[in-house]
């Protein structure tokens, strides 16, 4: 337990008190623009594993259906039924390329960043006497903004420590209220239209888009104000980086969210599932054959499979072809 | 996760994470105070870490269990070292509860503990006030709402019993004021956090009623945040700062400049260390010692402010508080309080650290005593321990936090 406390101190604590100080010194004394500028920084890093997770999840939706067929196969309730269920689809996961847990992998590594980065930001600012000798510990020696502790925690009028329910009027109500709809729209885009997804994993999406902003709107008023700051532009951060990852546009999304109209729902009804390029490879003869290990995933295959239903595809002899698809 | 289950769990659990974090971090509440000794002929007083006074017996060793304020429970913590005027015995404690904070400063009757007035105040109070016969002073954070001070001098009638712990006035000033205040006749001198040193005058002259911002004599501006305690000796005024450096500032000097950052290099100097800061700086034998909270102590010559030893002391731990000297087997030492546990023997004439009183790894962060039968040392979780300074063996332990049952 010691070595892990050591470790969570050495490789996450220390050096993000010490990046944050050296920031807000950097940055004309504003330890709000720190937080930003840092938060910025870590989303930036973390872009290989946001694409990765977003490609997992669009993998994810387009087999689907044939995971859908594979369920009404296996809809027995025996032992074998079961297992045979989790072994077929264990199979189209390795064919597709999808790893189970590949939604779960960039959110789990993400985690300790966050929780030491709304620590980082609480111990760089201490209250009582304690944390002020902490923070001594924390700084590396060579460190020059160590010099100017204690740090400013006033950003455009809201202390960065307190409660943001204890900042002033409108502040202490437009911040959580952005923090949920910026999560809101950051979900959206990522999960995309439910046209070709399982009811089933439809329905959790639909309750996964609206709790998390909600639930996040409501405990933003009980965080402290620097957190929520670093939540909101992660979400922002988050939101440009789906534009260019996934092509969602986030002004189409909210344009249309708003106008309602059956033209607007019309047109999400017959937008294209994926807007990249898509490769003019038969990606499901590659996938009879043994898979694609690469993380782009044409969506000419579900292309096909939207206009064939459940029909099962013969397993004919594994060859390489190309098909040209009009 | 292929279930609905299995990912609602996830998230829910997700978000209690971060709301038990948050939850455990975001508290303003103290852990505890570290309250050095004050010695009463009789007796000695301190503040305990959940923010009691009580006292303890030199002659038998054992707490005075009837003598306590509050008699229920503690106010939460009691940083600062409490005051004696005449009869009367002066502290100051405080909670959070949230980011609401709540301190009380107090005054007790020395003979019998029976508290004589109580001043609630919005704020948190860390350091030790000060006091003449007139006047009691104690430095704040800021006070109740958002639209405060960062910090205030705040000044209490203590000249009659009518009159007692009545607010005089209170001094806005530029930043939290956590360290000690040292009053000289009628002039109170304080550092506050943002790294400003105040002289500022506490007399009852009417001339001061209009305008309380009248009442400061004068203000340095140094290079950092200033924690600690000044040290008034010999015409100067002496104090660290989180700027890794110590000043001597010459008093006279400072007379001149009402608020001037240079020093007079004749009569002045400033020392840069390796680390802040915190602790008291302490004169003995003319030789200035000075402690970082990396663990050093410099030995400086008070007038030029240049090291005397070869290589400056170095032990484990931070030094938050004061040393105390006495009679070692090897001449003149300090008692050093380390953060890390135990208090560090260090030789005056050459800084060597020749052994420890040991507390079993419990930190130290106040200034021990040294009195006739033996060295006592209040640790950060409330155990008096009082050794034999030659051989530096435990000669006896009490819990103040169990009632003072034994502990050795």
């Amino acid at each position: 337990m010691e070595v892990f406390g050591i470790l969570w101190n050495e490789v996450i604590m220390r050096p993000m008190i010490n990046s944050l100080a050296f920031l807000s010194d950097v940055l004309f004394d504003n330890f709000g623009l720190s937080i930003i500028v840092f938060t910025v920084l870590v989303r930036f890093v973390l872009i290989p594993l946001t694409i990765r997770q977003t490609n997992q999840m669009r993998k994810m939706q387009t087999i689907q259906p044939r995971m859908k067929i594979l369920q009404e196969k296996y809809k027995g309730k025996s032992r074998e039924d079961k297992k045979a269920l989790s072994s077929e689809t264990m199979k189209l996961y390795r064919e597709a390329g999808i790893n189970p847990i590949g939604c779960l992998g960039p959110m789990i590594i993400q985690m300790p960043i966050w929780i030491g980065l709304y620590r980082a930001i609480l111990q760089a600012m201490p209250s009582t006497p304690e944390g002020m000798a902490d923070l001594a510990n924390a700084f590396y020696i060579w460190n020059p903004s160590m010099k100017n502790v204690p740090i400013d925690s006033m950003f455009l009028g809201v202390d960065l420590v307190d409660f943001v329910q204890s900042a002033v009027f409108p502040i202490n109500y437009m911040l959580p209220v952005v923090v949920g709809a910026s999560m809101w729209l950051q979900q959206k885009m990522t999960t995309g239209n439910q046209k070709n997804v399982d009811p089933r994993q439809a329905q959790t999406n639909q309750i996964m888009l609206w709790m998390m902003p909600i639930m996040f709107g409501f405990f933003t008023f009980q965080f402290p104000a620097g957190l929520a700051v670093y939540i909101l532009f992660s979400n922002i951060v988050g939101i440009i980086i789906q534009y260019y990852v996934g092509g969602r546009q986030p002004v189409v999304i909210l344009g249309r969210a708003y106008l309602g109209s059956e033209q607007a729902r019309a047109e999400i009804l017959d937008e294209p599932e994926d807007v990249t390029p898509t490769k003019s490879v038969d990606t499901q003869n590659e996938i009879q054959s043994g898979g694609n290990d690469s993380d782009e995933q044409p969506s000419n295959v579900h292309r096909e499979d939207r206009g064939r239903g459940n029909r099962r595809r013969p397993r004919g002899p594994r060859r390489r072809t190309r098909r040209r698809r009009n | 996760m292929r279930s609905i289950r299995e990912k609602i769990s996830f998230y829910l659990i997700f978000v209690l994470i971060i709301f038990t974090t948050i939850g455990c971090i975001n508290d303003l509440t103290p852990s505890g105070g570290w309250s050095g000794f004050i010695d009463d002929g009789d007796y000695l007083y301190l503040g305990k870490p959940d923010g009691q006074l009580i006292r303890l017996s030199k002659n038998t060793g054992d707490l005075s269990l009837e003598w306590r304020y509050p008699v229920s429970e503690g106010l939460g913590a009691i940083y600062g070292t409490p005051r004696i005027n005449d009869d009367t015995i002066f502290s100051a404690g405080y909670n959070c509860r949230g980011n609401v904070c709540n301190g009380r400063i107090f005054a007790v009757d020395l003979d019998s503990g029976e508290p004589l007035w109580t001043y609630p105040v919005d704020t948190k109070l860390i350091g030790s006030p000060g006091v003449n016969e007139d006047v009691l002073v104690i430095g704040t954070s800021s006070i109740g709402d958002s639209e405060s001070s960062p910090g205030y001098l705040l000044a209490l009638d203590i000249s009659s019993e009518s009159r007692m712990g009545r607010e005089l006035w209170r001094l806005p000033v530029a930043g939290p004021i956590w360290g000690g205040i040292v009053v000289e006749k009628d002039v109170a001198y304080f550092g506050t956090l943002d790294g400003t040193l105040y002289s500022v005058d506490i007399s009852l002259e009417k001339r001061f009623e209009k305008k309380v911002e009248d009442r400061v004599r004068w203000t340095f501006r140094s290079n950092g945040a200033i924690a600690g305690t000044p040290l008034i000796a010999g015409g100067k005024i002496l104090f660290g700062t989180f700027g890794n450096s110590f000043y001597s500032l010459d008093l006279a000097v400072r007379q001149t400049k009402t608020s001037d950052s240079t020093l007079n290099p004749a009569k002045e100097w400033i020392f840069n260390t390796k680390g802040w800061v915190w602790a008291q700086g302490l004169i003995s034998e003319n030789v200035l010692f000075v402690s970082t909270l990396d663990g050093i102590i410099y030995a400086l010559d008070p007038v030029k402010g240049i090291n005397i030893w070869a290589n400056p002391a170095n032990i484990e731990g931070q030094i938050v508080a004061r040393p105390a000297t006495f009679e070692s087997n090897r001449g003149s030492a300090l008692a050093v309080p380390s953060g890390d546990g135990g208090i560090h023997v260090v030789i005056q004439d050459t800084g060597e650290v020749s052994g420890m009183f040991e507390t079993d790894g419990r930190p130290v962060k106040s200034t021990p005593i040294v009195l006739e039968n033996g060295l006592y040392v209040h640790t950060v979780d409330g155990q008096i321990r009082r050794y034999q300074t030659v051989t530096l063996d435990l000669l006896s332990c009490l819990d103040t936090m169990d009632k003072g049952k034994r502990c050795d």
